[in-house]
C-alpha cells in the first residue's frame, strides 16, 4: 500500500493536480494494481539483460540534407500568435 | 448493389464495370451512417468534404479509362489517433479537441495514395488507453451486434464502423490488444503486424514500444490487400524495417495452443468457439501440439509497468504550451497543472503508475525488472516457434461486456487483454478472427506468427475463413 504522501508526490512529478478527495482515490487504485503487479518482484532476474525495444536495429543514418516541408507552417498550431511569435506565459517570476 | 456484401475487390470491379461510381458509393456509405451511427457512435468526425474531393478524383480516372489504383473508391475509417491532415484529431480526449492534424501520417497518405476514401475518424478510448471505448472523452461507442454491449477497445470505433457496414476497413493501434479484441467483440478480422511493419509516423504516442498500426475489415482478405498499401520503410520512422525473410508457402503446418493460455479463467462460450476452431484446423490436416509460454503469467503486469512508464513520458507533451487546449493560468507551472486537469481518470491513473515506476527508488524494482521479464517473453516465443509454425490462442478471456460492467475496477478491464499482451511485448504480428460466423461471432482466435511472418498469418486466416465457408 502506497501512502497520500508518496500519491502527492507522484502526481507532482506529474503535473497533475489532485483534489483532496482524488488522492484518496488513487491512493487505493493505485495500490490494488501495484499489489497486482507485485509478483514480478519474486524473480530472479539478475542475469537476464533487459528488452526496451522489440527489435534489434539501432543507429538508423540518413543524409542531412535541407528539406522543405509543405506543413512548415502549421507545424505548431498554437493557439495564441502574435505576429511572428507564439505566445506562452513567463518563465521566470518576476520577485 | 448491397453495401453489406462489398469487399475490395467487388468495388474494384463495380467501377470498372461502371456498376456504380465512387462518388455514388461514398453518398451510400455517408447515407447509412447518418441514419444508424446516432445509436453506435462509432464516428467522432465525419469527412464528408475530404471524402467526394477523392471521390471525384476517382471516378474521374475511371472515365479516362486509366489504371485504378489499388484501393480505388474503397470507403474506410481512420482511428482518431491517426493524423489525417486539417481535419481533427482528438485522440478521445478532451486536451486535444480542437487540435487540427498538420499532416497525414505516413500511413493515411499511402491510403490516399491508393484511392481510398476516408469518411471519418472513429471513436476511441482516450489517447488509446482502455477496452472498452468507455472511456472515450466524449461518448462510449456500442457493439452493433448487440446494443447493450461494449465493442471492445481501444479502436472500438474502428471495429464498430466495419461491424455496422459504415466503412469497408479501418485502421485501428494495438498497443495491448487494441484491435485485436475489439475486432473479436464486434465479430471482424483486425490484425496487429509485427512492430516495425507498419510506420508509426502520424500515430500520436501512447506507448511507444508496443504502438503499431494494423488493418480491421470483414476478412482476412480486405486486411491483407490493406496491409500491403500501409506496410513498409519509412524514413520518418526508424523503426520500420523491410521485410527480408522469403514469404513461406503454407502446404502442411503445424498450430501451438499455450497451456498457460488454457488454464486462466476463460468464458464458457469462449471456450467452445475456440474448440471449433481448433476442430477445424485439425480437418484441415494442421498438426496441434501444446506448447508453453512459462513466463506469460507475468506478462500483464509486466506490460503494466512498461505501457504506463512509456505513456507518462509520451503524454509529458500536453502542457498548454504545445498542443491543442490551454488553461487559462497567468503562470507556467499553474498552467500545466490546470491544462493537465482535463486528462480523464484512467490516463492519470496510467500517467502516476508510470512516473512512479520510473521514479528515484523505483526504477530497477519496476521498469527494469518489467523490461526482463520482456525478455523472457520474447525467448519462450521463440523456442515456442522452433517446434510449431504459428500459435493459436484465443483472443479474449471472455465475449463482450455490458456497459458499466468493468470500469469500477480497472484490473477487471486490464484483464481483457490478457491474451493479447504477450504479442506486443514480444513484437510479433497476430491476427484476430471469429470462430464462426454464426452463433460464435463475437467470440475471436488469434493466428500468432513468427517475427516478419504477417504476410504467413494473413494467408493462413484466409484458408480457416475459405474453409469455414465451405464446411
Amino acid at each position: 500500500m502506497i501512502d497520500k504522501e508518496q500519491v502527492k508526490h507522484i502526481a507532482k512529478l506529474a503535473r497533475l493536480h489532485l483534489k483532496e478527495k482524488e488522492i484518496s482515490f488513487f491512493q487505493v487504485e493505485l495500490s490494488k494494481i501495484l499489489d497486482h503487479i507485485a509478483k514480478i518482484q519474486k524473480l530472479d532476474l539478475k542475469d537476464v539483460k533487459p528488452t526496451l525495444f522489440p527489435t534489434t536495429l539501432c543507429n538508423i543514418f540518413r543524409k542531412d540534407l535541407p528539406k522543405k516541408e509543405e506543413f512548415e507552417k502549421n507545424l505548431l498550431p498554437f493557439l495564441e500568435e502574435k505576429e511572428r511569435f507564439l505566445e506562452i506565459p513567463p518563465i521566470f517570476d518576476e520577485d | 448493389m448491397k453495401i453489406e456484401d462489398l469487399t475490395i475487390e467487388k468495388i474494384t470491379e463495380g467501377l470498372k464495370k461502371k456498376e456504380f461510381s465512387a462518388q455514388e458509393l461514398t453518398k451510400e456509405f455517408f447515407q447509412k451512417i447518418e441514419k444508424e451511427d446516432k445509436k453506435i457512435g462509432a464516428f467522432l468526425t465525419l469527412t464528408p468534404e475530404l471524402a467526394f474531393l477523392e471521390a471525384k478524383k476517382i471516378d474521374e480516372i475511371v472515365q479516362k479509362g486509366e489504371n485504378l489504383p489499388p484501393l480505388a473508391g474503397v470507403p474506410c475509417a481512420i482511428k482518431d489517433n491517426i493524423l489525417v491532415k486539417d481535419v481533427l484529431c482528438t485522440a478521445g480526449s478532451k486536451i486535444l479537441k480542437n487540435y487540427i492534424a498538420p499532416f497525414d501520417a505516413t500511413c493515411v497518405k499511402k491510403l490516399k495514395d491508393a484511392g481510398a476514401i476516408i469518411l471519418g475518424k472513429t471513436n476511441l478510448d482516450e489517447f488509446a488507453m482502455g477496452s472498452s471505448t468507455e472511456y472515450s472523452a466524449f461518448f462510449p461507442t456500442k457493439n452493433p451486434l448487440d446494443l447493450e454491449k461494449v465493442p471492445g477497445g481501444s479502436s472500438g470505433g474502428s471495429a464498430a464502423a466495419v461491424a455496422a457496414n459504415f466503412s469497408i476497413f479501418s485502421l485501428g493501434s494495438d498497443t495491448g490488444g487494441s484491435i485485436r479484441q475489439p475486432a473479436a467483440f464486434c465479430g471482424i478480422v483486425g490484425m496487429k503486424p509485427t512492430y516495425g511493419r507498419v510506420s508509426r509516423f502520424g500515430l500520436i504516442a501512447f506507448a511507444s514500444s508496443l504502438d503499431q498500426i494494423g488493418p480491421m475489415a470483414k476478412s482476412a482478405r480486405d486486411c491483407e490487400l490493406v496491409f500491403k498499401i500501409i506496410s513498409g520503410k519509412d524514413e520518418k520512422d526508424s523503426t520500420t524495417f523491410e521485410k527480408i525473410k522469403k514469404e513461406k508457402k503454407i502446404k502442411t503446418f503445424s498450430l501451438g495452443i499455450p497451456k498457460e493460455f488454457l488454464k486462466e479463467k476463460i468464458e464458457k462460450k469462449v471456450e467452445k468457439g475456440f474448440e471449433s476452431a481448433v476442430n477445424l484446423f485439425k480437418k484441415m490436416g494442421a498438426k496441434i501440439k501444446e506448447i508453453s509460454l512459462p513466463h506469460s503469467e507475468y506478462a500483464l503486469s509486466a506490460y503494466y509497468i512498461i505501457a504506463p512508464s512509456e505513456a507518462s513520458a509520451n503524454l509529458a507533451r500536453y502542457d498548454g504550451i504545445k498542443y491543442g487546449w490551454r488553461a487559462k493560468e497567468e503562470k507556467l507551472l499553474p498552467l500545466y497543472f490546470k491544462t493537465r486537469e482535463t486528462f480523464g481518470n484512467e490516463v492519470k491513473r496510467r500517467i502516476m503508475l508510470g512516473t512512479f515506476a520510473l521514479s528515484a527508488g523505483y526504477f530497477e524494482a519496476y521498469y527494469l525488472q518489467a523490461a526482463k521479464i520482456r525478455t523472457l517473453i520474447k525467448k519462450d516465443f521463440e523456442e515456442a516457434f522452433k517446434k510449431v509454425d504459428f500459435i493459436i490462442a484465443p483472443t479474449t478471456p471472455t465475449s463482450p461486456f455490458k456497459f458499466g460492467e468493468r470500469t469500477k475496477d480497472p484490473l477487471s478491464m486490464y484483464l481483457a487483454d490478457l491474451f493479447t499482451i504477450p504479442v506486443n511485448l514480444a513484437g510479433l504480428p497476430a491476427i484476430s478472427l471469429p470462430c464462426d460466423r454464426q452463433e460464435n461471432l463475437d467470440v475471436g482466435f488469434q493466428i500468432i506468427g513468427n517475427f516478419t511472418e504477417d504476410e504467413e498469418i494473413l494467408k493462413l486466416a484466409q484458408i480457416y475463413e475459405s474453409r469455414l465457408l465451405n464446411k
